[in-house]
């Protein structure tokens, strides 16, 4: 095969069976790689009904046809599961160089089944793999796991592991690799926690095969040049990094404070990426194969919240800076780095914390249960401390550990959790950018922008400008990002690459890279046909219609001030016109029809 | 009529945000100003071809200027005039 490696890689952690098999052509070329193809695996294999944390459950870490190529940031690799935070399918990408590294091992999916009886990692030199014993890795941090593991087999290897918080099953831990990148969303951490899993180490050494060299270095070429002259893929994201959009989405009246009580936050310039990078920014960073270099490699030199490493990311930043009303840029970057540390989602985390200080304020929460701490809004020790204690689960960080939803209920108030499918929502008002509101009520991961990230057209005028405030069109435009994003997902693409280049680019990259054709329209459709069937197993699993909504408080209660005063989200009047869009009937079910059109019936 | 500047506009009027206090009836009067006080550095980011830079944002009281009247969005000395290259996240 050209693309793809041709191999599933299928651990059992039970049984201590390695087996391989071929990669299915046409499920390669129907479900692409990464996203895609680990959903068609997985959800072929898996009943929707099963515990997530459960052995029951499988974990599907697979690199896309792009990783390992020079296609322009293209080295991602997706995790596949179910969701122990959401119930639903959860599809967590990260980029930096450990997906090149399984695809050149040989393989396009690592399945992981069962549970190991003790805490092991996998070693996996191309077609060399062993399940190792884990015993003296349990309990480190990601850092000293990295490390240890590497010393164990080798110092070039490339490291996927969880930390504490993934093995105390932390609701919304992430895998990290690399030191560094996450997958991060959704708890795709717990779940390997849940199988005594605590890392994957990879040295591989195989080439991937090109179908069309010279095609596919022609849209190379073409691709990086797009993105080098875009004004963000080229300059404005090297220079800023994301956390650039603080000071947009706050001058928008977008950027929700105080767990979305206010969209304006008075002192946001103070953790924006100017400050960013005047303050604690060492250097840039990229991926494998990335002309964008968005990462921030940082040093924080106050000594109360000293640290060094990388982050905070935009989304990280406005969880744990603007959402709990902290403006101390110091204590993000320390918390951020205590997120990756301990292999916490930080989007999660400083919602959750955000959740918490609103509960407190409004008298729901006691002191007394809060280990001595003053929960207030605006509290950066508060912030830290909580870090910690959720992500070893000591004291009320136990009970935070479970999300801000299942916190939130145990008070008896489950409206104060800003969440949609139970998964925290993430730094954009959709009270004042209305087309976002629709992505994250219908994202099939739940709360999350990046999967639709409707915010380029509505705040960012990359490709169109819209107005945020209207509701006219953007269920087209939110269904078009989704199918989108979910091709380039699969693809083993960053989202990034959209700074600069198009659904056609990608399918140019995609036809030479494979050997087959796909026009842009073709391209697309692959993304929609992945989005459906996450869709279907959503609808198995126990999900409808009534969970694609967002909180009350965004659908009922008016901004109180700035650009957006007045607005509520309008995701209920939007919601019928994309349910048509994509062929679904009026309960948000795919008709036969729209299931044939994708070879999904 | 305050100014806010993000980005790399910071670099090329020096200062994060200012309190304008000439007259400047209209978005492209006080783009003119601005690109007189600036400099040619500031005006090519500007204009870049004598036109408005598509790559620029421009809000004025939170909303881009491309959804107001664009170069003639009228102003008054309240207003919030906020300047962004064209930078994004996520």
């Amino acid at each position: 095969m050209y693309g793809w490696s041709g191999t599933i890689l299928r651990v059992n952690l039970t049984t201590e069976t390695i087996t391989k098999q071929a990669t299915d052509p046409k499920d390669a070329a129907l479900f692409l790689g990464a996203r895609g193809l680990g959903d068609k695996l997985y959800i072929d294999e898996v009943d929707p009904k099963i515990d997530p944390l459960s052995p029951e459950n499988k974990l599907i870490i697979a690199p896309g046809p792009f990783s390992g190529t020079f296609a322009p940031s293209g080295g991602r690799y997706h995790v596949v599961t179910k969701s122990p935070l959401t119930g639903a399918i959860a599809g967590s990408n990260s980029g930096g160089t450990f997906g090149p590294e399984l695809h050149y091992a040989g393989y396009d999916a690592l399945v992981i089944e069962g549970k190991a009886a003790k805490p092991v990692y996998l070693w996996i030199k191309d077609d060399q793999v062993e399940i190792r014993d884990a015993s003296a890795l349990w309990g480190q941090m990601v850092p000293e796991t990295t490390d240890l593991v590497r010393k164990e087999t080798d110092e070039e290897a490339k490291v996927a592991c969880i930390g504490p918080a993934g093995e105390k099953l932390v609701l919304f831990a992430a895998i990290m690799n690399d030191m560094f990148r996450a997958a991060g969303r959704s708890g795709v951490g717990a779940v390997m926690g849940s199988k005594n899993l605590k890392a994957v180490a990879v040295v591989g050494t195989k080439p991937i095969q090109v179908a069309d060299p010279k095609a596919f270095e022609t849209a190379v070429l073409k691709g990086r040049k797009l993105l080098k002259e875009h004004p963000v893929g080229g300059a404005g994201l090297k220079a800023y990094g994301t956390d650039v959009l603080i000071n947009i989405l706050n001058e928008t009246g977008a950027l929700p404070t105080r767990n979305f009580r206010d969209s304006q936050f008075a002192t946001a310039d103070k953790v924006g990426g100017e400050s960013l990078s005047a303050n604690i920014l060492v250097r840039a960073k990229g991926c494998f194969s990335c002309v964008i270099s968005c990462g921030r490699v940082t040093h924080v030199t106050n000594p109360k919240y000293a640290t060094e490493g990388e982050g905070p990311e935009y989304e990280a930043a406005w969880a744990m800076g603007p959402d709990c009303g902290i403006d101390n840029l110091d204590a993000l970057a320390k918390s951020n780095m205590l997120c990756n540390e301990l292999g916490l989602d930080p989007i999660s985390l400083g919602a959750t914390v955000a959740c918490a200080m609103d509960l407190y304020e409004a008298g729901i929460l006691s002191p007394k249960e809060t280990d001595g701490m003053n929960l207030s809004f605006g509290n950066p020790d508060a912030l830290v401390a909580l870090t910690r204690k959720i992500g070893m689960r000591e004291g009320i960080g136990d009970r935070l550990a479970l999300g801000s939803y299942r916190f939130a209920s145990s008070l008896g108030h489950p409206e104060f959790a800003m969440t949609v499918k139970k998964q925290e929502l993430p730094a954009y008002d959709p009270r004042g950018v209305q087309g976002i509101g629709l992505e994250y009520a219908t994202c099939n991961r739940g709360g999350c922008h990046v999967k639709g990230y409707t915010i380029a057209v509505e705040v960012l005028g990359c490709g169109a400008k819209l107005d945020p405030h209207a509701t006219k069109d953007k269920p087209a435009w939110t269904k078009l990002f989704q199918d989108l994003t979910a091709a380039i997902d699969a693809s083993g693409g960053c989202i990034f690459g959209t700074f600069g280049m198009g659904g056609d680019n990608y399918a140019e990259l995609l036809s030479a890279l494979t050997g087959i054709s796909y026009s842009t329209e073709e391209y697309i459709k692959a993304g929609e046909r992945i989005w459906n069937l996450e869709r279907l197993f959503n609808l198995r699993a126990g999900l409808t219609a009534a969970d694609d909504t967002l909180p009350e408080r965004l659908l009922k209660s008016p901004v109180k001030a700035g650009p957006a005063k007045g607005e509520v989200s309008h995701v209920p009047e939007m919601l019928p016109e994309y349910y048509k869009l994509r062929g679904w009937n009026e309960k948000g079910v795919p008709t036969k029809d729209c299931l044939a059109k994708l070879a999904l019936a | 009529m305050t100014l806010k500047y993000f980005a790399d506009i910071r670099t090329l009027t020096g200062c994060g945000e200012q309190q304008w206090t000439k007259a400047a009836p209209t978005l492209q009067a006080l783009l003119r100003e601005l690109a007189s006080q600036y400099g040619a550095a500031f005006e090519k980011k500007i204009f870049p071809e004598g036109r408005l830079s598509s790559t620029m944002i421009i809000l004025v009281n939170g909303q881009n200027v491309e959804l107001l009247n664009g170069l003639e969005t009228p102003l008054t000395p309240e207003d919030n005039v906020v300047f962004f290259p064209m930078v994004a996240g996520g």
